[in-house]
């Protein structure tokens, strides 16, 4: 009964893993891009989540409903600064040199750490939400109600997500894009701007995941890092052109940390995550479904 | 007016940003208050204002050790005031050995601070191993009692050597250890620890962490149905921005503190431990813990020295911190031969209808502990 409970636990946050990672993915696969900043858009959606709910309902614990009225406005607050910054700063050095790229996204991603932390401080944030009773009782298995919803809501983004770069004109648009640039602007499609579009999205789609961390996390101006880290880890699980992939290896993430927290200690949790890294690049580069880290087809 | 410069760092940004800022708070207020008293009287017949220089660290232990380094070198500081946590001042008292320049604390417990043989380093909080005894002699006390115990620790030095300790008190109570797991300080999930406490049956559960993962122990123990007979955590149960955050889940928490805002010991500065607290109150509008104290005994120590050698020399000011003992605010204050102070835990609990109450030893309770907890059910 242990062992199913670490993995309820590890697929509940997993699911989160994985739509953060989507977006790191696809800026991976549309603009050529390593975002070092993607973290901090996890971070400012958490925070847009917070003061919508602090401003609308005050202290304390709020309804689901108000909580989840926060998701909406922290994806297009996200998607305007993502669109920016890909407009603005990062196209400058797209197409260029990997280490100028990183460092970059690196530099952005200290700028907007030490802007949050001038803004709001240190203090860790949580949006409370207010369930009675908090959790149920599945055979044994505890699961925390706001985990299940955090759960269904990440899921949903990345199916979102999934649904409109498969089906729609402008998602295949971004889809050319990736596959060939030079090609996508001879028929006719805006590079730039469809490159913006994808920050945007991947920056959205990480803010509101940022959201339903703070419902049942915690929320902190240097919480970026661990997710770029980990969305790093399961863009090379999945591949990076794998939007299941990316679910897939978030889902198996969570649940290898939780497994090996439960099982040995939560010590262990990022070596093995990264242990596992490396045996997965040795053994199968490509990642699970995706077109591989060297980008090959 | 002639000045004496005192200087750190602290954490004012970073993990340890809230508690930081208590000492912060203390440090300004006591240097203030003894420069509107007309400034100290030193032993060298002369009066100095005092002047505080606090550099923000980030709670990082590295730049910690740079503000220092550039205080001492660059600045001129003679007298320093240690920074918050062990982690962080541990590295620091090292430059005050190295530059041989006195550093007086009360933001760092662990006993390794005081058994590297530094002369130069003193300490007002009781040292780290000790932090958990009395919140474990308590359960020990109460009925039922307790027979297993879970331990839930953060991987830094403070709690690790709050651990030890705890594992050495619950032995010496026969109280078995079920659980016991270290966690790593940047976690903000303790889901499935604190889900083998609860499939273990433990009785009791200790934290030794610090206020961050408090909340989030106060908030997991309900989503978890973790229900045990006492819960508590070596820091940060017991301020207000603790319950401001855990709400009504930081009901029936237990956490030690080295002060108690009712005492009446008598100051030279404050009047007493009521007029400090007062003045907490009145400057910054919340009610001071045993953080703030520590913070304004750190100053009160310097001030104490400063009087009793005939000249501000940084080895006759270590001296005189040395062979101090003066009653203050925090309580009498006087170092061991090791710089730390011998001082035992109170224990305090959150009630819902009376707050926060000092439950623990019993010669000086204000009410008797709720014990057992609790169910979350039964809430």
């Amino acid at each position: 009964m242990a062992v199913a409970q670490f993995v309820v636990n590890g697929l509940l946050v997993g699911a989160l893993f994985a739509s953060i990672a989507v977006g790191f993915a696809l800026i991976w696969g549309v603009v050529e891009i390593i975002n070092l900043a993607h973290g901090e858009m996890v971070m400012l959606g958490g925070y847009v989540s917070y003061w919508t709910v602090r401003s609308v309902a005050g202290e304390g614990a709020v309804s689901p409903v108000v909580a989840l009225a926060s998701v909406p406005v922290a994806l297009v607050v996200l998607f305007v600064v993502g669109y920016g910054l890909q407009r603005f700063v990062v196209s400058r050095v797209t197409g260029t040199d990997l280490f100028l790229t990183l460092l970059v996204t690196f530099g952005l991603s200290i700028v907007i750490q030490q802007l949050a932390l001038q803004a709001w401080s240190a203090d860790p944030r949580t949006v409370a939400v207010q369930f009675t009773p908090q959790s149920f009782d599945v055979g044994g298995v505890f699961v925390p109600k706001t985990k299940l919803l955090a759960f269904v809501g990440a899921i949903v983004l990345t199916v979102l997500l999934w649904a409109f770069l498969r089906y729609t004109r402008r998602g295949r648009a971004i889809r050319s894009v990736a596959q060939n640039p030079d090609a996508a602007a001879l028929l006719g499609i805006d590079v730039e701007h469809t490159r913006a579009l994808t920050f945007g999205l991947s920056s959205a789609i990480a803010g509101g995941t940022g959201a339903f961390i703070g419902m049942i996390l915690f929320v902190q101006p240097q919480m970026g890092l661990i997710y770029t880290l980990k969305s790093f880890v399961i863009v090379v699980f999945g591949g990076i052109g794998s939007v299941p992939g990316a679910l897939l290896g978030g889902l198996l993430l969570g649940s290898v940390e939780e497994l090996t927290a439960g099982l040995v200690s939560s010590q262990w949790t990022l070596a093995v995550s990264f242990g596992l890294l490396i045996v997965l690049l040795v053994v199968r580069p490509k990642g699970l479904f995706g077109r591989g880290v060297e980008g090959e087809p | 007016m002639q000045t004496i410069v005192l200087g750190g760092s602290m954490s004012l940004s970073g993990d340890n940003a809230d508690l930081g800022a208590l000492y912060r708070d203390s440090y300004q207020l006591t240097v203030d208050a003894v420069n509107e008293m007309g400034g100290v009287e030193a032993g060298d017949g002369n009066t100095y204002e005092l002047e505080l220089i606090i550099r923000d660290d980030e709670t990082d232990a590295a730049n910690s050790k740079s503000i220092y380094q550039e205080l001492i070198d660059q600045e001129g500081v003679d007298f320093l005031l240690g920074p918050y946590s062990s982690t962080v001042t541990l590295p620091a008292s090292a430059v005050a050995a190295q530059k041989q320049r006195p550093m007086v604390e009360g933001g760092g417990a662990s006993p390794k601070i005081f058994s590297q043989g530094n002369e130069w380093i003193f300490g007002l909080l009781p040292t780290a191993d000790k932090y958990a005894l009395s919140m474990v002699d308590m359960a020990a006390a109460q009925s039922p009692t307790p027979e297993s115990a879970g331990l839930l620790v953060q991987d830094d030095t403070f709690s690790t050597s709050a651990a030890e300790g705890t594992r050495d008190r619950l032995d010496e109570h026969g109280i078995e250890l079920v659980v016991d797991e270290t966690f790593p300080s940047e976690t903000s999930d303790l889901s499935t620890n604190l889900g083998k406490v609860r499939d273990a049956e433990a009785d009791i559960l200790i934290m030794c962490a610090h206020q961050k993962h408090a909340v989030i122990m106060a908030k997991q123990m309900e989503t978890q149905q973790v229900n045990v007979d006492m819960a508590g955590a070596t820091v940060g149960t017991l301020s207000d921005k603790f319950k401001e955050d855990a709400g009504a889940n930081g009901d029936y928490l237990y956490g030690p503190t080295s002060w108690d805002a009712g005492a009446s010991f008598e100051d030279p500065i404050f009047g007493d431990t009521q007029g400090f607290s007062q003045a907490i109150n009145d400057a910054y509008d919340y009610n001071p813990d045993y953080h703030n104290a520590a913070g304004a005994g750190v100053i009160e120590t310097y001030v104490n020295a400063f009087q009793n050698v005939d000249e501000l020399d940084p080895t006759k000011v270590r001296d005189a911190v040395r062979d101090g003992q003066f009653s203050s605010q925090y309580g009498e204050i006087t170092f061991l031969d090791n710089g730390a102070m011998d001082i035992s835990m109170l224990v305090k609990q959150w009630q819902p209808d009376t707050g926060k109450v000092l439950v623990w030893p019993e010669a000086v309770q204000q009410e008797q502990p709720i014990y057992p907890m609790p169910a979350w059910s039964e809430r």
